[in-house]
């Protein structure tokens, strides 16, 4: 600017700044346009972002683990006697769980030795660690440190130990994002248990997500077990989601069966919906007569 | 070559920022919701240094927000950018106000900010966040603005100029 004298610079300078805000905020436009109608794409670029922040991230994530993890060490210490004598009475209890189990598993390898039974190979599972939460009003979803390289796909389920977690909404090359069931978006078909009901777990980015669009509300009682029932084939069914409980103003709500107050690690499990069989076999003519009728006319 | 190293500044310490709320302590169900340090960074930096703080870097660390945060993609950067626009303008009046009113003036900008991302959110049909949290998110980054002040001060020397030239 040293050419210039000082007004025409700054009038100069005045336009070349309103040409920029005016581009960005035009940007930002078409980001958000683009964010509320094709998720996807944007997903995309949130991932490779993601992709490229993680390994940074490792060394944050690392440290306040540990942090978190020597806190939890501190009050589980300071409880060390009532934990022990809890403990002993379970390892009691689990003797005689042991018991049973060995039992159940020699009478189940000589059923499938008679059986000569083929297990599906549908269940296989990639463990990761989250690294990085969402944070802040806006989400409930953890970064994983396990992507497509390991064979996560999007919308696979993820688990801990206890029961559903959330699914993956999001795959990088090394990084994958799992929604919570918690999360504002999360939507998950399920089945109450003991009635069969039919309904959706949407999350409100509370602690307990909604149970709702049951069909007789009625019927559901507190403490019922809740499953994913698989439609829409994107998550598995018989998935434990959790239970029922009853909000103060009467709303049906679901206590997640994970344990999300130390959730660490996920698992992500491969899971491919069973093929459907919709047309006859090539050895038989396709009939129009047997396939095209309308059934129970 | 100030300029430049302010610039690099700004980026790190928003990129910092940026970081901190991605650490997981609890994260599904995080008992308090994480502050907005960013618009705290941002402001506070426009105030004192607005020549460091260019538009383009403030647009793209507030993008970089908003994508690795969830947020609703471009909307958190357009409100950042707005938000430290309308700062920029007011440099010069707000050059001598004292520190409690300078707090209060981003108190008041932080809050419809908010209100107006809350607002564009509701008409685009998105999911609304929880209204609580949004509340508890105004208060925490307010809370904080005077701290992530003091915190750049001492890294990077980011000092008020008053009109008489003095520096504090």
């Amino acid at each position: 600017m040293a050419g210039l004298n000082g007004q025409e610079a700054s009038a100069l300078w005045r336009t070349t700044r309103q040409i920029v805000l005016g581009a960005i905020i035009l940007i930002s436009i078409v980001l958000f346009a683009l964010w509320r109608i094709d998720n996807p794409r944007v997903e995309r670029l949130r991932m490779s972002l993601a992709d490229a922040v993680l390994p940074s991230l490792e060394w944050t994530a690392r440290p306040i683990a540990r942090v978190t993890q020597m806190a939890q060490d501190f009050e589980s210490y300071v409880r060390v006697y009532e934990q022990n004598e809890e403990l002993r009475r379970e390892l009691q209890a689990m003797e005689g769980w042991r018991e049973q189990a060995r039992q159940l598993e020699q009478r189940n390898a000589r059923l499938r030795a008679l059986n000569n039974v083929r297990l599906s190979p549908q269940t296989t599972y990639v463990t990761g660690e989250i690294m990085a939460d969402g944070g802040g009003p806006f989400s409930r979803s953890g970064l994983l440190n396990i992507g497509s390289l390991n064979g996560v796909q999007d919308g696979s389920a993820a688990l801990d130990g206890l029961g559903l977690v959330g699914r993956i909404s999001g795959v990088g090359e090394t990084t994958s994002r799992a929604i919570f069931l918690t999360d504002l978006n999360s939507r998950v078909p399920v089945i109450v248990q003991p009635s069969g009901l039919r309904g959706i777990v949407a999350g409100d980015n509370s602690a307990a997500p909604r149970l709702d669009f049951l069909s007789d509300p009625e019927q559901v009682r507190p403490g019922d077990r809740i499953i994913t029932s698989g439609d829409g084939l994107v998550l598995p069914p018989d998935l434990l989601v959790g239970q029922v409980i009853v909000a103060a103003n009467g709303q049906l709500r679901v206590r997640p069966a994970a344990d999300y107050q130390r959730l660490r690690f996920v698992r992500v499990l491969n899971y491919r919906p069973p093929e459907a069989i919709n047309q006859p076999g090539g050895l038989i003519a396709a009939e129009q007569f047997f396939f095209g009728e309308e059934p129970g006319e | 070559m100030k300029v430049a190293l302010r610039i690099v500044a700004l980026i790190f310490s928003g990129l910092v920022c940026t970081v901190i709320a991605m650490i997981p302590f609890v994260p599904a169900l995080p008992s308090i919701t994480s502050p907005d340090l960013l618009a705290a960074l941002c402001c506070f930096w426009v105030m004192r240094r607005p020549e460091t703080a260019p538009l383009p870097v403030i647009f793209l660390l507030g993008l970089a927000a908003d994508l690795l945060l969830m947020r609703p993609v471009g909307l958190g950067a357009l409100v950042l950018v707005l938000m430290t626009e309308a700062l920029r303008t007011q440099v010069v009046a707000l050059r001598d106000v004292s520190r409690f009113v300078e707090w209060m003036i981003f108190a008041a900008f932080f809050t419809l900010a908010t209100l107006g991302m809350l607002g564009v959110i509701w008409v685009t049909f998105a999911e609304v966040p929880p209204l609580g949290a949004m509340a508890q998110r105004i208060v925490l980054t307010v809370a904080c603005y005077p701290l992530v002040g003091v915190v750049v001060r001492v890294l990077f020397g980011v000092t008020r100029r008053t009109a008489s030239g003095v520096r504090v």
